[in-house]
């Protein structure tokens, strides 16, 4: 079978050999040659090879060879060019022995050799008065500024090589502070000249960024920031004093937006953020390109990048500016991650890579939880705490920046706020009355450790929806919501005022301000002069008071730098200014007589007056700077703690409905360690069927008076208080020695059911 | 700027006169359902958390689902629990109740992880064990050794802390394996990575 069929094959072959040729003789097509070379140095991409004017070849970054695929017989010509130079990095390339005749063999003799382009880095100097300004790029290439104007360093920077300028040396004679802006970046294809060098001082009035005149927070003149009504003249942080006088602008200060993400590339962002310095926890890389943070969770805005823009948007001509214009950035979107203790503590200083956090200075922290029961804290997050302001920043320890909540009339939970809604009303721009949500509720505002920041409005008293409580440090400016009644007429008053102008995500699809729908401000809506959808005008809430209050710890730090975090809370609390002076205590008529629920300012034994509305104040960026520059370090001497002081088992009768409540309990704290108070927690065990009816109160030996927690608030039905942590202010800078008496009050705001203070501790922090 | 403050905004509109009694027996409805919900849960062993006393829940596990890209229920349905029985997201994270009882370990399901869940024995709170063990050595010199003993896979030290992270390898229950760690000698502590409270923006 095998052996009849390769007979046919083989009759078949020569059949078909018989047809070819038509008759003539079988010449073969005369050999062809390929033409090709060798390349040097190439590292830029787009580069293209020509032979003889017509066949083109692509050739990758980082080849050593090419041939092109046109192939030549033997005595044509070839001659090779450049069609395309390589660019990223730019380069130039050069062939070599780049024509001839094609011989008896393929032509490899063709050398292509590239050069990176070179260009220079410069930009202008503006407001100099002083000599001996010297500025340095790339740590080594030194350039003295004689003057305002045009500057170039001289040794010229490689294409896609960075170059980083700043101030050697500063001014003098007089003394000034410059300040580089777009001082970052990698040369492209061109001298780079956008550098700007900003000397001296500087008023809010003189500046270019077309948004800053509308920030009320930085200087408050009554304008609206395009809501529909303005706010109170004044009623601002007083940071252009910072800016006029010193010129401080955050300078040196690295700061962490701890939160949902951040733009790095904003317009108005991408100055100050710190080049591979933030971390994206959604896919865990250190990849340039894949550790932008934007939010990829939420597509109707960018908390982080909103939050950013407040602390550090820059000086360039375009937006708004930061508090502290020149801050450097990092962004970690832990609030976007599954949240992990872990991945929180990497966020706030315990990680050295992916990410580096350890070389933060102060940490924004705008978020929180809203708990309808008290809540431990977890251990790991309080150790880390203490660890960054014990080791971090060289030991004098970072700053912790933390919301107080947004929970004054709603937590969120159907139902838990009736009984704080039912002292409130609506009074000269805010709500009087109680707070539903304590600041103490979140576990992580009741260490010392932090600066808990209770938010403003325009008006100059306690935004809207800011929480209460004696956790609170000081206040910011946090503003309401800058709605336009036109465009969404179904609010009261307090939704048409002014809200916060600052960053948002980029473009007219993503963020909070869109075209695609009706967003409630014509700012929002891509309106004339946010054209460009970059800006909002409806950022609100403590996570922007944090933010104002991170970027005025900035102006601190660069005015002085030796300060400690424990330096720096004494500085705000000593310069915070009183606001709302004159808000009367809430009085709620309980069953055996009045009971004050909210006290109104208080001044404590050693001249602080606090508000659990307020903390010690309003922050006075001017004041606390002033105080800074004057500052005698190692005032504070040593952070140390009394160690929890305990009752034991108590067991005293919690009378309901009586503003008389527990008989006091009383503590004594020693006369050491602990002479001068910083903070004192308490902890609290004790039942009832309703937690939210307690209000728990503590008197120092001073007879200073703190509520910690106030009755009727959002814990509602919640049964129990198990040791739960309260933190306050309200005692800073007293002797703590002697007799503390608690006293727990029931509001009788759900429950008519007595309960029992089982028992309950004190450790004062101070030194 | 943030949705508690959209919510905030929506209650300036709102009537003056709400109904608190309305809303009172809603709430009290609300979380007596959930209190009958927990108390058909099947409960597992105890776990000893930072945050106090938990209870292992063999029948509700979570899986993370991608938030802009798919529903909880498409998160669901890639692991084979179409119709299980969503009980509470936890924001990338849908806790749901199985009709397989399972040990508390971390398992990856078609590419997902699907992780164990406990609840606080005191505040009936749901939270998610990671599959990380906290562990806080009376010396980290003994790091190593004690990974090794316990057939843990060592992570991230933190000196500072004095403490180190291990994770249980696969098919290792977490709540035997943290119970080991919490008898060992050279140990001063030990606890689960619970996510239990998500912080938002405020």
């Amino acid at each position: 079978m095998k052996n009849r069929l390769a007979a046919v094959v083989l009759i078949a072959l020569v059949q078909l050999a018989g047809c070819g040729g038509g008759g003539g003789s079988n010449t073969p097509p005369p050999p062809t040659y390929t033409i090709g070379g060798t390349i040097t140095s190439l590292t830029g991409s787009g580069l293209v090879l020509q032979l003889n004017g017509g066949s083109n070849l692509s050739v990758n970054s980082n080849a050593t060879a090419f041939t092109f695929v046109t192939q030549l017989a033997s005595g044509a010509a070839y001659a090779v060019s450049v069609l395309t130079q390589p660019t990223n990095p730019s380069q130039t390339c050069t062939v070599s022995n780049g024509s001839g005749n094609v011989g008896s063999a393929s032509v490899a003799s063709i050398s292509i050799s590239c050069a990176t382009k070179t260009f220079t880095v410069g930009g202008t100097v503006t407001g100099l008065t002083g000599s001996g300004l010297v500025l340095r790029n790339n740590g080594g290439d030194n350039l003295p500024i004689g003057g305002n104007g045009a500057f170039t360093f001289s040794t010229p920077i490689l294409s896609g090589a960075n170059y980083a300028v700043t101030v050697l040396a500063q001014p003098t004679g007089p003394a000034q502070t410059c300040n580089v802006v777009s001082r970052l970046g990698t040369v492209g294809a061109g001298n780079v000249t956008s550098v700007r060098v900003f000397c001296g001082v500087f008023s809010i009035s003189d500046l270019l960024d077309p948004l800053a005149a509308q920030q009320w927070h930085l200087k408050n003149t009554g304008q609206n920031a395009f809501a529909d009504t303005g706010g109170i003249t004044t009623m601002d942080i007083n940071v252009e004093p910072v800016f006029s006088t010193f010129g401080f602008t955050g300078n040196g200060v690295i700061t962490a937006v701890v939160d949902t993400g951040l733009e790095i590339a904003h317009e108005d962002l991408a100055a100050n953020v710190i080049p591979g310095g933030s971390w994206n926890f959604l896919v865990s890389a250190n990849d340039p390109s894949a550790t932008d943070p934007t939010n990829t969770v939420d597509t109707d805005g960018d908390h982080g990048t909103s939050v950013a823009g407040l602390i550090a948007m820059a000086r360039n001509n375009v937006g708004g500016i930061g508090v502290a214009p020149t801050a450097r950035l990092k962004g970690f979107n832990f609030l976007s991650s599954d949240q992990a203790e872990t991945k929180f503590i990497d966020s706030l200083g315990a990680s050295t890579s992916s990410p580096n956090s350890s070389d933060v200075f102060v940490f924004n922290q705008s978020f929180g939880i809203s708990p309808t029961s008290d809540v431990l804290i977890d251990p790991m997050d309080e150790a880390q705490y203490l660890s960054g302001v014990t080791h971090l920043r060289g030991g004098k320890g970072a700053l912790y920046v933390k919301a107080a909540g947004n929970g004054f009339r709603d937590i969120g939970v159907s139902g838990n706020c009736d009984q704080a809604k039912a002292t409130q009303s609506l009074a000269n721009g805010t709500f009087t009355g109680l707070s539903c949500e304590n600041a103490n509720f979140d576990p992580d505002n009741t260490l010392p450790y932090q600066i808990v920041v209770g938010a403003t409005n325009a008006s100059g008293v306690r935004a809207t929806y800011s929480t209460a409580g004696s956790a609170i440090w000081v206040s910011a400016p946090g503003g309401e919501f800058g709605r336009n009644a036109a465009l969404d007429p179904r609010f009261t008053a307090p939704v048409y005022a002014p809200a916060m102008v600052t960053t948002d995500q980029s473009g007219c699809t993503t963020g909070y301000s869109t075209t695609t729908v009706n967003n409630g401000s014509s700012f929002d809506n891509g309106g004339m002069p946010n054209t460009s959808c970059n800006y909002t005008n409806g950022m609100n809430g403590t996570s922007s008071a944090t933010p104002v209050t991170v970027g005025a710890i900035a102006l601190i730090l660069e005015a002085n730098p030796a300060l400690t975090w424990r330096d720096v809370k004494h500085i705000l609390a000593s310069t915070a200014r009183q606001i709302d002076a004159t808000r009367a205590p809430v009085n709620i008529t309980l069953s055996n007589g009045p009971y004050v629920a909210e006290p109104g300012w208080t001044a404590n034994a050693a001249g602080f007056k606090f508000h659990n509305w307020y903390g010690f104040g309003m922050v006075d960026a001017s004041a606390a700077v002033n105080l800074a520059r004057a500052y005698t370090l190692g005032q504070l001497g040593t952070l140390s703690n009394t160690g929890l002081i305990s009752s034991g088992t108590i067991n005293i009768v919690i009378p309901d409905n009586s503003a008389t409540g527990s008989a006091p309990s009383t503590l004594t704290v020693p006369a050491n360690p602990v002479h001068v108070i910083e903070a004192v927690q308490i902890s609290v065990t004790a039942t009832h069927p309703a937690t939210g009816d307690l209000g728990i109160e503590l008197k120092s030996p001073s007879n200073t008076t703190s509520v910690l927690k106030t009755i009727r608030d959002g814990f509602s039905g919640s049964a129990n208080l198990n040791g739960m942590v309260l933190l306050s202010n309200a005692f800073y800078g007293e002797n703590p020695s002697g007799v503390w008496t608690i006293k727990v009050v029931d509001g009788s705001g759900i429950n008519t059911t007595a309960g029992t203070l089982t028992g309950w501790s004190i450790r004062v922090f101070g030194h | 700027m943030n949705v508690q403050i959209v919510a905030l905004c929506l209650m300036f509109a709102a009537a003056a006169a709400a109904a608190p009694a309305q809303e009172s027996r809603e709430r009290a409805r609300t979380a007596a359902e959930r209190a009958a919900m927990l108390e058909t849960l099947q409960k597992g062993k105890q776990i000893l958390g930072s945050r106090g006393q938990y209870r292992f829940l063999p029948e509700v596990h979570a899986v993370e689902h991608e938030a802009s890209a798919e529903t909880p229920q498409e998160a669901l349905a890639r692991v084979g629990e179409g119709g299980a029985q969503i009980l509470e997201t936890k924001g990338r994270l849908v806790l749901f109740r199985s009709t397989q009882q399972k040990p508390a370990f971390v398992e990856r399901v078609a590419g997902a992880t699907v992780y164990p869940t406990v609840v606080n024995a005191r505040t009936g709170t749901f939270g998610v064990l990671t599959g990380t063990l906290v562990v806080k050595p009376k010396s980290l010199a003994d790091a190593a050794a004690i990974a090794s003993s316990h057939g843990l896979e060592k992570g991230k030290e933190y000196p500072q802390l004095q403490t180190v992270l291990y994770r249980a390898k696969a098919g290792t229950d977490i709540a035997d394996a943290l119970a080991a760690l919490q008898a060992d000698a050279r140990i001063e502590s030990a606890y689960p990575e619970i996510i239990e409270y998500l912080r938002t923006p405020k």
